[in-house]
Order: structure tokens, then C-alpha cells, then sequence
């Protein structure tokens, strides 16, 4: 009866130590954690994020550097030396120190990232992610980590930046009314350098434009190498019915330089309700203010007065030049 | 005669100049903020002390002037005409990026100096769950919440299980075994649950995390203590 009961049960934990342990959540705060900058071949940079153990009780911390990829539905994925076979890789570039320590509660730790760059170093980007973790002091069924991944973009001084990139499937989106109609496109970086898209689709029929849409300023990079799928969502004068359609879709990148374009089918099965005002489906672009320097007021004095002793001179010569003349005569 | 003229032309000359050359020398200049960057926190202002504005020509009244939000400085002293001690406020939450500081006497503004505002991100994430003594044939089920506070406007968080061995599966030592299946977990009462080993993502910029998780117990499973680690990760 007894063997019975425990085969029948699964005891996960010890009552004794549920009830002792405390369930922490580990919290960390990193300030720095993105590194977005040139570099040159042949030069070592240094680099500082600071970490703060933001929890109410001690902890020890993990830095590690992790390759920096993506998925076709994921803006990020930390992967494991195995996996970062990409050309791109900044990971081997990069050394972190400390790469583990404790902290107390409330206290703070300075992380350097070196990256060494060797000459001879190729065009393009190079991309990696200082992967900042508590460890888990285990004891419960469901542990938890908090983890910061700061991502790491390099830019290859003085050699060219190739967004080549393609357009490598063209689909109608899942949606269902009054969802709006929407196109999913995948695009693929073939190129050496990271890049936000710009894309515009425009549905048409024939010759006969029955909506548009513009996806920009997704706030996450397409890596080279990688593809990733951005819904478009359609803005037209009236639904669309059922049918097969064309889509026109071009992309851009960055500095606004068109990088791919092509004309796909697609297909709605049903009819689709359309959005009746333009609408971006991408983050909202940051505004930049321009530094206004106004002129000193020292300056502005400097000149009212220069121009009085400007004045007094000519009239001075003026004078002069009558008094002479006057004389002669 | 002549000399008289020569006389008088000379010292209008002379006049001028020295009316036009104190004006001229008077706008301050700023050469140097240090230090030149400061992290804002998440719900209180902090306030950068000590911090040493060096230039040119700094006179009583000098005021500094910072654009954009999120930032202003108060000048604590005027130590000398080449430089003030200032403090630096930094609202909670201030965003990311450059400011322009310039420096503002009655004899004009200096060029600018930029003053940085460092990004921050904290995760803490949720809590730890014991779903106690698990029955065979039954699902256990927990729920708690972590958070994220940060300056900087896009972002994100998956949870997931990444260990290399049976990821997604409650395991357990001596002997090794796993769970027959994989923990589920949710972001929302009313999400859909994925298998922990392919994840969640938090993507809608809350401020809270929440957290629910679901484990089945197959009739096969061996008696024992299971667990496993989700790790939260934050992409600033």
C-alpha cells in the first residue's frame, strides 16, 4: 500500500524545503547594454556597461559573450558558440572581465568589453551579444533567471556596406475581419551589413490600385545572413473582396537607398476589411531637434559698436577731405 | 593745422577700438563638461553633483542651459572665470541620448558641450513557483510576475528553457529522468500556452511580466523531485 501510494504520487520537492526556501525573482539592471559603433581593423576598443544587483537580497552574476542571431519571426536569439557560424560573428572579437561575480543587495559592478579587431578585417558588420545573467540558486521546481542580452553591432571602418537583400516570399495575412488586410513578406539580407527596412507594398488588381501599406521603422535590425517576416497592413478606399491580386512591394534600407523590389501574387480567400487611414504598423520614428545656437549678446555688441566707430571714421575722413580741399581752394 | 587734424583722427581711432575690444572678449566659452554622462533611475530623480564646467570668461549669474527633456543643471559655485561646479538633474526615466549644454552669461551663450544620458534596462524576473506534490494523471499549475523598468523605447523579453539536454522538460537526478511532457507556459490568463522549450515573448512593452505555467503528470513518469530553470532574457 505504501510502495503503492508513492508510485502513485510524484513528490517533486520536500514540503519542508518548499516551506524554508523564499521564492527570489533575481533582479538586474544594466546601463550601457547596447554597443552600436565603428570600428577600424587593426585596433582594440574598450568599452563599460555597469550592472546593479536591483534585488533585495545577494546574487551572483554570469557575463558571457553570446553570437547575436535571429529568427524569421524573432528579432533576437542569443546563440551558443555551436550555432554562431555566421561570417558576421563579432563573438571570437570580443572578452568581457569580470565574467562572474556577486553582488550584494543594491550594489553595483563595472563590466569592460574589449574588441579586438585584426587587421585585415573585411567589409560589413559584425554582431555578437554580452549575454549578463543571475544564477540560479536552484532549490524550487520552476527556478528563474533574469538575463540582459546587450546587443553588439560593429561597423568595419572604411569599407563598403552591402544591403543587398531579398524578397523571398510574398503572402496574404492571416487575418480575420475586422482585422485589416495585410501582406507578410519575407525578406532576406544577403548582404555584410545590418539594416531597419522601409517597405512598401501596393495591392493591385491589373492595373487598378485597390489598397497600399508602408512598414517602417521596425526598431530591430534585419542581420546579414538572416530573413525576417514583417506584416504590411493594407489602407484602401473600400474592402477587399475575395480574388487573387498582385503586390508590388519595394524595400529600402537605412539611408533611404531601394534595395530590392518585385511584384507577387497573392490570394484572399475571403473578403478583407481594409484600414480607411494611412497607418504605419512600425514603431513611431524618433524625432531628432536640432541644436539652435543663438548668437551671444557679446557678439551682437561687439558689432553695434564697431559699426559707431566704423561710421565716426568715415565721417572723420569725409571731413578731412573737404578740410583739404578747402585749404587748396 | 595739420597736426591738429592728425591729433584728433588718432584719437577717434583709439576711441573706437577701445569701446569695441572689452565687448568682444566678454561671451563665455565652454570648453569641457566632466563628467559628461549620468544614468537616470527609475522612479526618482538623481541628481549628478560636483560636476565641473571649464571654459572662458564665467562671471556671477552664469547660468547653464541644457535642451531636450529630461535634464536640467543649477550652478553651485563659480569657482574662477574658467570654471563652475555644477549639479545635474536627472528625471526619473529621463530618455537615452545627447543633450546640449551651453553656459549663459549677461555677455552672451557659449558654444555647446553634449552631456549624455546613459540607457538603463532592469529585469527583475518573476518569482520562482512551486507547484507542490504533483498527481499522476493531474496537471499542476502556478503563476507569478517579474517586471521591467528602462529608459529606451524598444525592447523586448522572451522566457524559455535553454539548458542543451531535454529543454522544455521538468528533469530530475539520480537517476535522470524527465517528465513525458514538456511544462507549458503562458504570458497572459488568457493566452495560449507554448512548450517551455520553444518559448514565450513579451512584446507589447509592459510594465509587469506575468508568468503562468502548467505541468502534466503522465502515468509513466517516475516518482521524484523535477525541476526546471526559465530564463528570462531582456534585449534593450
Amino acid at each position: 500500500m505504501k510502495w503503492k501510494f508513492t508510485t502513485g504520487m510524484i513528490l517533486v520537492v520536500c514540503l519542508t524545503l518548499i516551506m524554508a526556501s523564499p521564492l527570489l525573482a533575481g533582479g538586474i539592471t544594466v546601463s550601457n547594454a547596447k554597443i552600436n559603433t565603428a570600428v577600424s581593423p587593426d585596433k582594440t576598443y574598450t568599452y563599460t556597461m555597469n550592472v546593479e544587483n536591483s534585488s533585495d537580497a545577494p546574487a551572483d552574476i554570469g557575463v558571457e559573450v553570446k553570437g547575436y542571431g535571429m529568427a524569421v519571426n524573432q528579432d533576437f536569439t542569443a546563440l551558443e558558440p555551436a550555432d554562431d557560424t555566421s561570417p558576421e560573428s563579432a563573438r571570437e572579437l570580443l572578452s568581457v572581465n569580470p565574467s562572474s561575480f556577486s553582488l550584494a543587495a543594491g550594489a553595483s559592478q563595472g563590466i569592460t568589453v574589449t574588441a579586438k579587431i585584426p587587421a585585415g578585417t573585411s567589409n560589413g558588420g559584425r554582431y555578437a551579444a554580452i549575454f549578463i545573467h543571475t544564477v540560479p540558486q536552484g532549490g524550487q521546481q520552476i527556478n528563474t533567471i533574469s538575463a540582459i542580452a546587450a546587443r553588439v553591432l560593429l561597423t568595419i571602418s572604411g569599407n563598403s556596406q552591402d544591403t543587398s537583400s531579398q524578397i523571398t516570399a510574398v503572402d496574404a495575412a492571416k487575418t480575420t475581419p475586422p482585422q485589416p488586410a495585410g501582406v507578410m513578406i519575407t525578406l532576406a539580407d544577403k548582404g555584410n551589413f545590418h539594416y531597419e527596412p522601409h517597405i512598401q507594398a501596393t495591392l493591385k488588381n491589373g492595373t487598378k490600385i485597390i489598397a497600399t501599406g508602408i512598414f517602417t521603422n521596425p526598431g530591430w535590425p534585419i542581420l546579414p545572413g538572416y530573413s525576417r517576416q514583417y506584416q504590411i497592413n493594407l489602407t484602401g478606399q473600400e474592402a477587399i473582396p475575395a480574388g487573387k491580386y498582385q503586390v508590388d512591394v519595394t524595400v529600402k534600407d537605412d539611408s533611404g537607398k531601394a534595395i530590392t523590389s518585385g511584384t507577387f501574387p497573392v490570394t484572399y480567400g475571403v473578403k478583407q476589411a481594409v484600414l480607411t487611414t494611412a497607418t504605419s504598423t512600425g514603431a513611431a520614428p524618433a524625432s531628432t531637434a536640432a541644436a539652435v545656437t543663438e548668437p551671444s549678446k557679446g557678439t551682437n555688441l561687439a558689432i553695434i559698436v564697431a559699426a559707431v566707430a566704423g561710421v565716426i571714421i568715415v565721417v572723420l575722413l569725409v571731413f578731412v577731405v573737404l578740410l583739404l580741399r578747402k585749404r587748396r581752394i | 593745422m595739420k597736426k591738429s587734424i592728425i591729433l584728433i583722427i588718432i584719437l577717434v581711432l583709439g576711441l573706437a577700438v577701445t569701446l569695441a575690444s572689452p565687448v568682444i572678449a566678454a561671451a563665455p566659452t565652454l570648453g569641457g563638461i566632466a563628467p559628461n554622462n549620468g544614468t537616470p533611475g527609475p522612479t526618482a530623480t538623481v541628481d549628478i553633483t560636483g560636476v565641473i564646467l571649464t571654459g572662458t570668461n564665467f562671471i556671477t549669474g552664469a547660468t547653464i542651459l541644457v535642451d531636450g527633456s529630461g535634464v536640467s543643471a543649477t550652478v553651485n559655485s563659480i569657482d574662477s572665470p574658467t570654471q563652475i561646479t555644477a549639479t545635474f538633474h536627472l528625471t526619473a526615466g529621463a530618455p537615452a541620448g545627447t543633450r546640449n549644454v551651453t553656459v549663459h552669461t549677461t555677455d552672451g551663450t557659449s558654444g555647446a558641450q553634449t552631456f549624455t544620458i546613459n540607457s538603463y534596462f532592469n529585469l527583475s524576473a518573476p518569482a520562482a513557483i512551486n507547484l507542490g506534490v504533483m498527481t499522476v494523471g493531474g496537471s499542476a499549475t502556478g503563476n507569478s510576475t517579474g517586471s521591467v523598468s528602462t529608459n529606451i523605447s524598444t525592447w523586448s523579453v522572451t522566457a524559455k528553457d535553454v539548458k542543451a539536454t531535454d529543454p522544455g522538460f521538468m528533469t530530475k537526478t539520480s537517476p535522470y529522468a524527465k517528465l513525458a511532457t514538456p511544462l507549458q507556459i503562458k504570458n497572459s490568463t488568457s493566452g495560449i500556452f507554448a512548450n517551455a522549450n520553444d518559448g514565450i515573448t513579451y512584446s507589447s512593452n509592459p510594465t509587469n511580466l506575468p508568468f503562468y505555467v502548467s505541468q502534466q503528470v503522465a502515468t509513466g513518469d517516475a516518482p521524484g523531485a523535477y525541476s526546471i530553470t526559465i530564463t528570462f532574457t531582456g534585449v534593450p
